[in-house]
């Protein structure tokens, strides 16, 4: 099996509030420039459910990411997890703000490959939230998309049996390959890369291939503060014993 | 005059708050000239839907598939797909985890914009204009949308049904079709006793400050027994305490209930995000400086264990 894993790299998801601005011109979101980045936590789970279908069923492991040289440090941690390989789409910072021009990229940087069977990504990245690159790919790439995944069952050549997460059950799929599967956290615990494979993800190279994103654009995006907190009058806090504190809780539940 | 069609999924928990609040962001659509369709996908077993506020769209109708597709995330891939034809120019759903996966389908394949989780669909210019947050919610996004198609799920508020009258549409069978995707069987979550988190009035959600997912257990146990349903924090879920479907806040569900109570939750920014719209806010929490005690009415300071362990004996 020929697996893809695509990963981002993201602002720390716990950045300060106060390292978060807009520009004047309201066209972009500005972070402080000693802010923390890292990569996208499911894409984490992603990369580790790939080497888990490697481990288990045999398969080539492709990590590709759409960005500039500071994102390979990202690249190299997956390949010291297990990652067979690793390619860097290089993508402008305007562009990889637009999730079309970043899907164009990636897509035309895996045509010049043949497909893989299997698509891997995080089910949505912690900055925009939105979740629609890996679609946008998977519409690109000509294959069926399903998330958020938390299970693989089992895994041939040709189909893929995965549970997906719905309101109160996890439902089961079986998909043919190849397709596109965005997972979620439940689906594993990254695993800690080992120090050899750390020091051989030090030394591999890091293919990069040039993009040059052209076709649909997203229509420009406008900035503003978030919305003000809820209101309220005052707090009103209950003093007194844990069974006095108990009350106040079932009197607000009206028990 | 352009096209938008509206997606409901019409189970045993959908609210009548989600029929008014897709029939209000029609009305208010129809003054930047679009005509509004709204396709049920109706799971309820029945042979025809009573369509609150069905008046204020041009065409309803309902259809359900002829075996069991879950919760329809790829069968409305194909549904709404050919319903959404090349005439359509705005789809509109709610945010859940269902819609997710079939409307950023739906979207690629117009080369749409997709908006995960809007807040506000507002008509400017004779154009529309659509809001949400990005960045942990600390940044609102906004797009003018002009001429460019859009596929936009829907976290905001709930919204006042414009005038008008239901409709009663009978149910069509529109066959699944066997492709890629195939839906195999459904497993209940380990918590799937409790009540769903969608329309709930009472949530009781729990955060890191819980500490194992041993002492989960006593959040799960409360809530039942007060009739409300279990949330988390990101945190939470993280930690592997309880599936994602319970997560409230900017990247999980946004709850609207009488009563929420913070168990262990510190506040985050992205989770306050998803509980602007209850109407009672209960924080518990060891830490007297917890931000959360900032946007809620009753405020407890101390260890939940005790205080909760304390209102079960009274219960």
């Amino acid at each position: 099996m020929d697996i893809v894993v695509l990963i981002k790299k993201v602002p720390d998801p716990n950045l300060p509030e106060q390292f978060v601005s807009i520009s004047d011109a309201q066209d972009e979101v500005v972070l402080h420039a000693s802010s923390q980045y890292s990569i996208n936590l499911y894409d984490l789970n992603a990369v580790e459910a790939a080497i888990g279908l490697k481990e288990s069923a045999g398969a080539t492991v492709t990590v590709v990411t759409a960005d500039d040289a500071s994102a390979d440090q990202y690249l190299r941690r997956a390949l010291a997890m297990g990652a067979d390989n690793a390619i860097r789409v290089e993508l402008d910072d305007k562009s990889r703000r637009d999730s079309f021009k970043t899907a164009q990229a990636l897509v035309s940087a895996l045509k010049q490959k043949s497909i893989p069977s299997l698509v891997i990504a995080g089910r949505q990245s912690s900055d925009e939230d939105a979740g629609y690159v890996p679609y946008l790919v998977a519409h690109g790439l000509g294959i069926p998309a399903l998330a958020p995944i938390v299970s693989i069952k089992s895994a041939s050549e040709r189909t893929i049996n995965v549970g997906k997460l719905a309101d109160a059950s996890i439902d089961e799929y079986e998909l043919t390959l190849p397709a596109m599967l965005l997972v979620s956290n439940e689906i594993n615990k990254p695993r800690t890369p080992g120090l050899k494979g750390v020091m051989a993800a030090k030394k591999a190279t890091i293919e990069v291939v040039a993009s040059e994103p052209g076709g649909v654009a997203g229509v420009p995006s406008k900035y503003s503060p978030k919305k003000g907190q809820r209101a309220i009058e005052a707090t009103k806090f209950i003093e007194g014993s844990d069974e006095d504190k108990a009350a106040a809780l079932l009197a607000a539940l009206d028990k | 005059m352009k096209n938008a069609l509206f997606v409901l999924h019409n189970s045993a928990d959908t609210r009548s708050s989600e029929f008014a609040t897709l029939a209000a962001i029609a009305t208010s659509i129809g003054n930047a000239g679009y005509s509004s369709d709204l396709l049920i996908l109706d799971t309820t077993g029945s042979s025809s839907v009573n369509v609150k506020h069905g008046s204020a769209f041009r065409n309803v109708t309902a259809v359900a598939p002829d075996k069991a597709v879950g919760d329809g995330a790829d069968y409305l891939v194909h549904i709404v797909g050919k319903a959404a034809s090349a005439a359509v120019s705005l789809v509109v759903g709610f945010g859940t985890i269902s819609n997710r996966n079939w409307a950023p389908q739906v979207a690629a394949s117009f080369s749409a914009e997709f908006v995960t989780a809007c807040e506000l669909i507002e008509v400017a210019d004779n154009a529309l204009r659509v809001t949400g947050p990005v960045m942990g919610a600390m940044v609102q996004k906004t797009l003018s949308l002009g001429d460019r198609n859009a596929v936009v799920l829907y976290s905001g508020e709930n919204l006042a049904a414009p005038e008008g009258t239901d409709i009663v549409v009978e149910v069509s069978r529109e066959p699944a079709e066997q492709g890629a995707v195939r839906f195999v069987a459904s497993e209940a979550l380990p918590d799937s006793g409790g009540i769903p988190l969608r329309g709930a009035s009472k949530v009781i959600s729990g955060g890191l400050g819980i500490g194992s997912g041993e002492k989960w257990r006593l959040i799960e146990e409360f809530a039942a027994k007060v009739n409300a349903a279990v949330g988390a924090s990101r945190a939470a879920v993280e930690m592997g305490w309880v599936p994602s479907s319970r997560q409230v806040g900017f990247s999980g569900q946004k709850v609207s209930p009488d009563v929420y109570v913070a168990v262990g939750i510190s506040g985050a920014v992205h989770h306050l995000a998803g509980i602007g719209g209850a109407k009672k806010i209960v924080a518990i929490n060891k830490d007297p400086e917890a931000s959360i005690f900032k946007i809620a009415d009753v405020g407890i300071v101390g260890d939940y264990e005790q205080i909760v362990a304390a209102a079960m004996r009274k219960l």
